[in-house]
Order: structure tokens, then C-alpha cells, then sequence
């Protein structure tokens, strides 16, 4: 692939422009949240799993238009539903009530009937979701979110060096962010399947920079003394480019696929994890390894304003930690025992 | 030595191919109620003022519950409690079938077909758990022709009950309801002690028919509330299974299209790699007995475009050392080999993702949960055993020497 000169890709001097991006990003993705919170009272489009109620999914021998349906509905005091005719012509009413009766659908389905034509009552979805379930489902979904996102803190602490890590975190909040905050802004309903696509996605996003900054660290040792710090940087970045963009890609490709032929009910999946895993290939890019020159050259600032001596000896402190896991490394891996080096 | 070492890799992938393609060609998968239609409901016995819902209690209104869906000659339903033993929730699923209305299943499960004799003061003095036997009776007055009653006839104990109820309350109303619907309101004239009666109500003999049927295979000792339904026809779910293998098939086109025409022969083979993971990981997702749902194919259309990464973190390992002067085998042999902590290390994480959902499994999420960390495992193995396997055996072919077509 020589079409795009992908071993020079001038990021880390660039790395403002896509700070500014981002930041324009997240601000968009807080305006979206809270623009719903102002507006329909909570962050996300809540769906039936996380706000209750009935919904009715159903397939008549006309197509049905959204004012007929709600004029009948009005009729039986549900004209605050959310109504709406689907691409293949599936009529799908949303309530806010539980308690429908049996008796109160059967009649709401003759009423449409005559309207619409014959109901296809093989065809039917009829869904509804008391206040328990949804209050349990909105909280196991949070504490899924939370021991996931606490699994991979974990992870990325043991695994990486202190600043690694604080990278790779903020990386994956920004990741959160937009996810979360793009899918309010474009009110896609939420339901427990967001909740799975978005823990995918945080795990996915960390692997993303883990790749990333895997090659910071490796060039590290290699170019210590024949780079500067950023440079190094910028040479990881353009040599992980590829996989980066590739890993992503080939990902994207079978979500879009879901995205686009996988039907209604897998829509608030396939766009989240859409969304995601495009924020996280561009934060394991453009924000991760970036972030690790902007701290290096404030601690820089810090120390140099402080007491310079100190500089020195941090930074080979740092080395000689690195070549002793190398050391250590290689011993493990001649004498092919345990793994467990050094790390941290 | 080598050649060796190479034949048992090769038998090996034999044999999982083999077995998987056995597994898929043989056994059929379970189906999710997404996809094939049914009747999930979950039910909460709540304690009534008389009735406490204690453990027995909830286990005898789940086999009410089990024994009237069997009368409907659904012999397939799954009627379990949810959770632990102190659990008052009942779970029940039935699998949809081609010319039935499942809504009207939700309907006669629906009735919790309570029988409750009130005092004029909302005392109940006695339920259909009281009940020895209830059958329908024409109406003889001539007033109301067509119409039904119910006769029933009381235990020991609820004949007591009853007796002494009707003794000390002669002169005042004892309410009859079903499913908190008043049916009746007579004044008690004299002391009941034969335990027997009739329920008018404005019942049609069909209406009547349904009650009795549903009073004999007992009235449900505790009141239940319905915490969630889903109904979903059969058909729908057809329609839903075969928009899913189409967007998996064309996941599948398009990953194997762009890793082709990016690494060439390399991402044929991962591809070849790929065809196989599909067929491996459905085989152990069958043997397992895993449940497809809607959420779980979606979590194997995702693991499709994630069986990639590895590979192709490997080819750019590989790409990688040969640029900086290394032959193609060697090239090959430490692509792998530092690949590999970088390949599990990012499988870790992702695992650690899909283990959070299935412990804190939300419904049909789990099934999300279980596609996803099985395709993690299996696309591990596939990068670093199946795609090395093949790339080892046409590494040692003259089109090796081409890196056009190789894909160096």
C-alpha cells in the first residue's frame, strides 16, 4: 500500500488539531445528553427494556398510516402513544402502560382491523414490561457497565506503567462520551442490547491502545537515545497505523453489515457499537499515544521550573526499569518458565 | 521431525473440522423466542392480605400454572421458578408454533382464575384452593336461557369453613370473585354445611366451560401479577432468522473481500481461517447448546470482524520484519512470536467485556455475552494455529518467492 505514505503521518505535531476534534466531539456528545435531559426528562431514549410499558408490533394486510392508528388509539385513552409505521409497513405502538388488558387489546385489534385489514397474528410482537423489570434491567445494566469497566481498570493498571494507564482510561472515557452522547443526539432508543455493545466496545477501544501503546513502549527501548521522546512517539503511531486502521476496519465492516441488513431490533447494537469502535480507533490514533507528549513535556516543565537535577535520574530510572523487564523477559522466556516479569 | 510435527497439525484440524461440521450438520440449534416465536411471561406472586407467598405456596402456583398449560396441549412449555428458592417469581416459556395465536395462550394463562368468598367487610374466608370439584350447570330459569352456572363443592376444611362463615353471617351478603371480579353478591339465608353451591354469573356455557377448566386444574393459591410478556409470532421470527444469516453472510463477504485485497495470499488464507473459525465456533455453540437470539448472532457477526484483528496485527508483524531484511520463514516465525503477547493481551480485555455481561446477564443479552467470549477463544486459536498452519504450508511453495501475491 503505498498510495497514502503511512510511515510519515505528521500526528504528534498535528496532535492540537485532533485534541480540538475531539474536544468538539465531546461537546457535542454533552450538548446531546443534555439537550435530552431538558427536553424528554432523561439523558438517553430509554426503550421499553429500561422504561416499561407495551409495546405492540404489528403487521396488517394494508399499510397503516401513523393518524388513523392514533385517532383508534385515542379512542381508548392511549393517544399519548408513540406511533410509528416501519420501512416494511409494520404498525408499532408504543404505551406507556402496563396493565393492558387482554380484553382492551383484542378490542384495540378489531378496532385496527377495520381500518387496516386483516391483523397477521403470526406475525405479531406484543412486548410489555412491568416497572420492576425495567428498574432491574436499567440497574444490572449499570452494574454490568461499572464491574466491566472496573475488570478492565484493573487490567490496564497491572499492565502498563502508571502514565499507560492514565492514558488508556481517558482515552476510554472519551470513547464513553461520544458513544453515549452521539446515540442521544440522535435519539436512538436504548435497550439492554446498548448495554452489551457498550461494554464490547469499552473493552474493544482499551485493546485499540493497548496495540498502540504496546509500540511506544517497545520503541522506547530501541530509540531511547536516538530520538526525542515525541518523535518516538509519532514512530509508533505511524507504525501501528495500519493495524490500527485495519483491525478497526475489518470490525466495522461486519457491524455495518448488522447495521444495515440486520433488521430494527438490533439497531440500538449495531449503531453503538459503530459508533464506538469508530471513537476508539481514532482515540488509540490521535489521543492515547499524543497525551503521553503532552504530560511528558508538562512533568518536564514541572520539574525543570522545580529542581532540575531531578530530571536526569527519573528518566533513567524509568529505562532501567524497562531493561530489566527486558532482561528479565528474556530470561523467562530461555528458561521458558512462568511469565510474570517485572511489570510496574 | 518437522514434517511430523507439521502432519499432527494438520490431522488435528482435521478432526476439529470434522467434528464441528458434524455438529452443525447434525444437531439443530436452539432458537431464542426471538427468533422463534413463543410466549415468554414472567409472573410475581404477591402476598394477599390472607395468603402469604411462601416458597411452598410459590412452588404450588407454578405447578397450577404447569399443569393448565399442559391441558392446552402444549406439552413443549417450560413453566420454572426464577432464581433462588426464595423467589416468587415464576417463568414461563413457550415455544411458538405455525396456525396459533399467542396471544391467546397469554390469555388463558392470564387468568389467575382466583376464586375468593369475601365478607361484606373484605374478609376472605375462603379461596379456590378450598375447591373439590366445580362443573358446569345449565341454568334451568327460563328467564335467562343459554346461560351457565358453576357448581362447585367444598373440602372438608373449606366446608367448615363455609358453614361457619355462613352461620355468622346470616341475613348478610358473602361476595363471590374471580380474578378480583365481583361474580356475585347473595345474602346468606341459613347455615351452609353440606359445602356446596353455584356460582351465577352472566356467563355463557363457553365461559363457564373456561372457568371450570381453569378452577380444576386448580386456582392458583396465590395471586400473581405479570411482570413482563413478549409475544412474538412464529413467523416474525422467520423473518428476523433469515435477516440475521444475511447480514452474517455478508459480514463474512465483505471481511474476506477487503483482507484479501489488502493481504493478498496471507489474507486469503485468513480468510480459508476465518471460514473455518465460522464452522468451529457454530459447532461448539451448538454442542454447547447455546441459545441463538437476535443478541447472540449479533455477537457472532461481531466476533466475525474481530477474528480478523489478530491476523492482521500478525501480517503487519510480518510485513514488518521482512521489510528490515529477514527471509520470509523467519519473517513468518517472529511475526507470531511477538504478535502473540499483543494478540492476548487485547483478547484479555475484550474477554473481560463479554464476561461482564454474561454475569450480570440481562435476558437475552447473555446470549451476547457467551457469543462473544467463545469467539474470542476460538478466534485466538484460529489466528495462531489455523492461519499458521496454512501460511506455513504455502510459505514452503515457489509462489512464496512472489511478495506481490504472498502479501509482503
Amino acid at each position: 500500500m503505498k498510495k497514502i505514505n503511512i510511515e510519515n503521518l505528521q500526528i504528534v505535531p498535528k496532535s492540537k488539531l485532533f485534541f480540538s476534534i475531539s474536544l468538539i466531539v465531546i461537546l457535542v456528545a454533552i450538548f446531546g445528553l443534555l439537550f435530552n435531559i431538558i427536553t424528554i426528562k432523561t439523558p438517553l431514549n430509554y426503550g421499553l427494556d429500561f422504561s416499561g410499558g407495551t409495546i405492540l408490533d404489528l403487521k396488517f394486510e394494508k399499510t397503516p398510516t401513523v393518524s388513523d392508528a392514533r385517532d383508534i388509539m385515542k379512542e381508548f385513552g392511549f393517544g399519548n402513544s408513540v406511533i410509528q409505521v416501519s420501512q416494511d409497513g409494520r404498525l408499532i405502538i408504543r404505551i406507556n402502560e402496563t396493565t393492558i388488558t387482554n380484553e382492551q387489546r383484542e378490542s384495540i385489534f378489531s378496532k385496527l382491523e377495520e381500518k387496516f385489514g386483516t391483523l397477521d397474528r403470526e406475525n405479531i410482537r406484543i412486548s410489555s414490561i412491568g416497572p420492576t423489570v425495567s428498574s432491574e434491567l436499567k440497574r444490572s445494566g449499570i452494574i454490568a457497565l461499572l464491574v466491566g469497566l472496573s475488570f478492565i481498570f484493573i487490567y490496564i493498571t497491572i499492565r502498563f506503567q502508571f502514565r499507560f494507564a492514565v492514558v488508556t482510561i481517558l482515552a476510554l472515557i472519551h470513547d464513553t462520551i461520544i458513544t453515549v452522547g452521539l446515540l442521544a443526539l440522535l435519539r436512538q432508543q436504548v435497550n439492554s442490547p446498548f448495554i452489551g455493545a457498550l461494554l464490547a466496545i469499552i473493552a474493544y477501544s482499551v485493546q485499540d491502545s493497548v496495540v498502540v501503546l504496546d509500540r511506544v513502549r517497545e520503541n522506547l527501548k530501541i530509540y531511547k537515545n536516538k530520538l526525542k521522546y515525541d518523535e518516538i512517539i509519532n514512530k509508533s503511531i505511524n507504525q501501528s497505523f495500519m493495524r490500527s486502521i485495519n483491525t478497526s476496519l475489518t470490525t466495522l465492516l461486519a457491524i455495518l453489515a448488522i447495521l444495515i441488513f440486520g433488521g430494527a431490533t438490533l439497531r440500538d447494537f449495531s449503531l453503538t457499537l459503530l459508533i464506538g469502535i469508530a471513537a476508539g480507533t481514532y482515540s488509540s490514533i490521535f489521543i492515547a499515544a499524543p497525551l503521553l507528549v503532552v504530560w511528558n513535556r508538562l512533568s518536564k516543565h514541572e520539574i525543570e521550573e522545580e529542581k532540575p537535577q531531578v530530571l536526569k535520574p527519573q528518566v533513567e530510572k524509568v529505562t532501567i526499569q524497562e531493561n530489566n523487564k527486558q532482561v528479565k523477559q528474556n530470561i523467562v522466556k530461555n528458561k521458558k518458565k512462568k511469565k510474570k516479569g517485572g511489570r510496574r | 521431525m518437522r514434517l511430523k510435527l507439521f502432519l499432527w497439525r494438520l490431522i488435528f484440524l482435521v478432526l476439529i473440522i470434522s467434528v464441528a461440521a458434524w455438529a452443525v450438520k447434525t444437531k439443530t440449534p436452539t432458537l431464542g423466542l426471538d427468533l422463534k416465536g413463543g410466549v415468554h411471561i414472567v409472573l410475581e406472586c404477591v402476598d394477599t392480605e390472607q395468603v402469604k407467598a411462601t416458597p411452598e405456596l410459590v412452588e404450588s402456583t407454578r405447578a397450577v400454572i404447569e399443569k393448565r398449560i399442559n391441558a392446552l396441549g402444549l406439552s413443549e412449555a417450560v413453566v420454572q421458578r426464577e432464581g433462588g428458592i426464595n423467589s416468587r417469581r415464576i417463568i414461563i416459556d413457550i415455544p411458538g408454533k405455525k396456525d396459533q395465536d399467542p396471544g391467546k395462550i397469554e390469555d388463558l394463562i392470564g387468568k389467575t382464575a382466583l376464586l375468593q368468598f369475601k365478607l361484606e367487610d373484605g374478609t376472605v374466608i375462603l379461596t379456590g384452593a378450598n375447591l373439590k370439584d366445580v362443573r358446569v350447570q345449565l341454568n334451568n330459569d327460563p328467564n335467562t336461557p343459554g346461560q351457565a352456572v358453576i357448581a362447585f363443592e367444598l373440602d372438608p376444611e373449606g366446608t367448615e369453613k363455609f358453614a361457619t362463615a355462613t352461620k355468622e353471617n346470616i341475613d348478610k351478603h358473602i361476595a363471590i370473585y374471580l380474578d378480583e371480579e365481583l361474580l356475585m353478591n347473595p345474602t346468606v339465608k341459613n347455615e351452609i354445611t353440606d359445602g356446596k353451591g353455584v356460582i351465577e354469573g352472566d356467563f355463557t356455557v363457553d365461559q363457564a366451560s373456561q372457568y371450570v377448566a381453569l378452577l380444576k386444574g386448580g386456582s392458583l393459591p396465590l395471586k400473581v401479577n405479570i411482570l413482563s410478556s413478549e409475544i412474538i409470532g412464529p413467523s416474525l421470527g422467520e423473518d428476523m432468522i433469515s435477516m440475521s444469516i444475511k447480514a452474517a453472510i455478508i459480514a463474512f463477504i465483505l471481511v474476506v473481500l477487503y483482507m484479501t485485497s489488502y493481504y493478498r495470499l496471507m489474507g486469503f488464507l485468513a480468510s480459508v481461517a476465518l471460514a473455518i473459525f465460522v464452522l468451529v465456533d457454530l459447532g461448539i455453540l451448538i454442542l454447547l447448546n447455546a441459545t441463538f437470539s437476535l443478541p447472540a448472532i449479533g455477537g457472532f457477526v461481531l466476533t466475525l470482524g474481530m477474528a480478523v484483528d489478530a491476523n492482521v496485527i500478525i501480517f503487519e508483524r510480518i510485513k514488518e520484519e521482512i521489510r528490515s531484511g529477514k527471509t520470509l520463514k523467519t519473517g513468518i516465525s517472529l511475526g507470531f512470536t511477538k504478535a502473540f503477547r499483543t494478540v492476548f493481551d487485547s483478547n484479555i480485555t475484550t474477554l473481560s467485556g463479554a464476561l461482564a455481561i454474561i454475569y450480570f446477564g440481562l435476558g437475552l443479552i447473555k446470549g451476547f455475552g457467551v457469543t462473544l467470549t467463545l469467539g474470542i477463544f476460538v478466534s485466538f486459536f484460529s489466528a495462531i494455529f489455523i492461519t499458521r498452519l496454512l501460511i506455513d504450508i504455502f510459505a514452503s511453495t515457489p509462489i512464496a518467492k512472489n511478495g506481490k501475491i504472498f502479501g509482503y
